[in-house]
């Protein structure tokens, strides 16, 4: 109960400090608005000139069927195809020196011409950036429709052709609602019965027709939640060294209260604040932006998925103050060396920019701070229609990352 | 009555550092006790290590009959502290920062508000309980910070240099609410102070602390009367042996001796100090009678050509009695 009053006395304060709550809840509401609305003709994965390098090992080099498909790929313009040999190619995924490779088995042509299902193997490395997954993914799915449909037309163009021969006389075969219902039975046939399979070794494997790349306000919207919770953690780190220049902690150190009951109620209420935070984020970003005519994020795909991810983040970051506080050595280190260094690694996580349009390696390095594996949860939920259970590898890293920064805060914390 | 206070060789090393040097002493149920030290000289150390916000190296103490190592929960529910630090919320309202000081100390509901209410009107600040503090005065906010101390209504009040920025007004309503409370509801204070005529105006009895030492303890009386009728201080040159034993014999003299000399060596340069004979002595003259004492050693100065550079009469009271003590002033 003692914690809990210290919670409320802290709320108190927090609501009675202007800054503090201009800078929790408005300030990203603002970027969000701001930024969504510029960013509005971005589209991701559309028109991008850098374009993502896909190992192919095409192993029926012959066929006419794998050469189409890889060109329907190309047209794609998300993918820069490179031809490679298997054995080399094996060897690089097997040393994690490749991240991803595309295998075009010997009889793809053979199986299509026969009318049967082709399956190509999109090998992964596990720990491939989820994000650029996405593009290849996409581009895949994007490449064998427009592939089928054309393969599909060409026989159904044949069929009728035979139909003619066979009956000269009758006018009606070419007829124009003739050809409109043979390519509807093709486009039916194209959905219900895909001729070409992609196998992934992923083992968050998301469904195909669940792929959903965000726009450039939907990635915003998770970018600053994320960035704004986690700069939320200098609220802690502010706040526990303000209790020190006051001379607070000494009083209550006095008090019948224990330091770790003292603590914990600090941190409680930072928790409740972020996890504030967190939602006034995702109701602007899942529901209000759509009211300046940008489309909304689709925050429904696993609600309490989305419950635990945002705990755990807020979680993350209440636990972030702490070491803050613990390391610092002034309040204007908090806030002003704190602040810079968050906002780098926001950006550094692909707050702003998403990571997939990051250069080669650096996204690798992004996954040193807790930003990163918030983007990478959020973004599961949100427009890889991954779940719970396939995003637990994230929420674990974060649950470490919390408790190194409050195992190292309670430990280098000193209340005077 | 036991002493609701008894401290045994009290000691606080940082390091090599020792801030407290085994300190003993006791105060007694109802008693306004003061330590009286100049800053630094470990009075809030020792404060500290009484209210459980900092460990004793070795050493111990007794509150209320519990001891600090093993029932400091106990302790903490007798003791109430007022830090030297304004320890209060300023955005918070007086009655907001007292509401929450009181459920720290398991208050709540009726019984809380009541308390507060109370605390409010020792310190006079009822009719601006719901102002935020940061707009109260200095001396309101000194006035706050002891209500927050009083909300549980402890036995034993620490009150850490309480008038430090505060203006006379202010600080004659703290005087009188530490007064009200150890009349009214007979509760023990230990009052620490650089101010030595707080000390002497509240105190029944008082410890000088210097350099974490206790170096003398009893009532104010008994302290005062060691200076028997005041000290003479007076800056002599050639002072010697014989001119010592001549000034004590003076009449109203009790005693003369060499004041302590500064210990900082002079510059490298400074070739009139590094002389080999110093030019001026601090002559320290104790009297039974101040008035007599000076008129004779006028005389007596005049008589034997002696010059004098400096001269500062110090009337009995607990400053000259640290000075007498240390050789250095209270406020230095």
């Amino acid at each position: 109960m003692k914690a809990i009053s210290v919670t409320r006395k802290d709320l108190q304060v927090f609501i009675r400090d202007r800054g503090a709550v201009f800078m929790l809840f408005l300030l990203p509401f603002a970027f969000i608005l701001v930024l969504s609305v510029v960013g509005q003709g971005i589209e991701f994965g559309a028109e991008s000139e850098d374009l993502l390098p896909l190992v192919v090992v095409n192993n029926d080099p012959q066929g006419e069927a794998a050469q189409d498909y890889l060109a329907a790929l190309e047209d794609t313009h998300t993918i820069e195809i490179i031809e490679e040999e298997q054995g080399d190619v094996e060897k690089r995924l097997n040393d994690a020196l490749l991240g991803q490779a595309l295998f075009i088995p010997a009889d793809f042509s053979a199986d299509l011409d026969a009318g049967d299902q082709a399956t190509l193997e999109l090998r992964l490395h596990p720990q491939y950036d989820q994000a650029k997954v996405m593009v290849i993914e996409r581009a895949l799915v994007q490449a064998s429709r427009e592939f089928l449909m054309m393969q599909y037309l060409n026989q159904g163009l044949e069929q009728m052709r035979e139909m003619q021969a066979a009956n000269p006389g009758a006018d009606e075969t070419f007829s124009e609602e003739r050809i409109r219902q043979q390519i509807e039975t093709q486009q039916v046939m194209a959905d219900e019965r895909p001729l070409i399979v992609v196998e992934e070794t992923t083992p968050a494997k998301p469904d195909e027709e669940e792929l959903n790349l965000p726009t450039f306000g939907q990635h915003i919207v998770v970018g600053m939640a994320v960035l704004f919770v986690f700069l939320g953690a200098m609220n802690t780190a502010v706040s526990l060294f303000r209790e020190k220049s006051l001379g607070s902690f000494r009083r209550l150190m006095a008090a019948p209260i224990s330091k770790s009951a003292l603590l914990f109620g600090k941190l409680l209420a930072n928790f409740v604040l972020s996890t504030a935070q967190i939602v006034v984020i995702l109701i602007t970003g899942g529901f209000l932006i759509q009211f300046i005519g940008v489309e909304p994020l689709d925050i429904t795909n696993d609600p309490l998925g989305l419950v635990v991810v945002s705990l755990v983040i807020a979680l993350c970051a209440t636990s972030l103050g702490i070491f803050i506080a613990a390391l610092a050595k002034t309040e204007k280190q908090v806030s002003g060396l704190g602040s810079v260094l968050l906002f780098m690694a926001g950006l550094l996580a692909g707050s702003f920019v998403p990571l997939f349009m990051f250069p080669e390696g650096l996204d690798n390095i992004a996954r040193v701070v807790p930003h990163y594996w918030a983007n990478q949860a959020y973004y599961g939920l949100f427009f890889r229609g991954q779940t719970l259970l396939d995003i637990w590898q994230y929420i674990a890293m974060l649950l470490l990352f919390s408790l190194i920064f409050y195992g190292v805060g309670l430990w280098r914390f000193r209340y005077e | 009555m036991p002493p609701i206070l008894e401290v045994d060789h009290l000691v606080k090393k940082y390091g090599d550092f020792e801030a407290v040097k085994g300190i003993s002493f006791t105060v007694d149920e109802g008693e306004i006790f003061g330590l009286l030290g100049p800053n630094g000289a470990g009075k809030t150390q020792t404060i500290s290590m009484l209210t459980g916000v900092i460990e004793p190296t070795s050493g111990t103490a007794k509150i209320g009959g519990y001891d600090i190592h093993t029932d400091m929960d106990e302790v903490k529910k007798i003791n109430g502290l007022v830090p030297q630090d304004l320890a209060l919320y300023p955005t918070l309202s007086a009655r907001s920062n007292l509401n929450f000081f009181g459920r720290i100390y398991g208050l709540g509901g009726k019984e809380l508000k009541e308390r507060v209410a109370d605390v409010l009107n020792v310190v006079a600040l009822t009719e601006r309980a719901d102002q935020a503090v940061e707009k109260y005065s200095g001396g309101m906010k000194r006035r706050v910070n002891i209500a927050a101390g009083l909300v549980h209504q402890p036995r034993l009040l620490f009150l850490d240099e309480p008038t430090v920025g505060v203006d006379p007004q202010s600080r004659n309503q703290i005087f009188e609410s530490v007064q009200q409370l150890n009349r009214e509801r007979d509760m023990s204070i230990i009052y620490t102070s650089h101010y030595m005529e707080e000390v002497e105006l509240l105190c029944n009895r008082v410890a000088i602390i210097d350099e974490g030492e206790i170096i003398a303890l009893d009532t104010i009386k008994n302290l005062i009367a060691m200076l028997g009728g005041g000290v003479i201080q007076i800056g002599l040159t050639q002072v010697d042996e014989t001119t010592l034993a001549e000034l004590t014999a003076l009449q109203g003299v009790q005693q003369a001796s060499l004041a302590p000399q500064p210990t900082t060596l002079p510059a490298e340069d400074d070739q009139e100090a590094l002389e080999p004979e110093r030019k001026h002595d601090m002559v320290k003259i104790e009297c039974e009678d101040s008035q007599q004492a000076l008129v004779s050693l006028i005389s007596y100065l005049n008589e034997n050509d002696l010059n004098i550079s400096s001269m500062e009469i110090l009337e009995p009271n607990l400053e000259s009695v640290f000075l007498h003590l240390t050789g250095k002033k209270l406020r230095e």
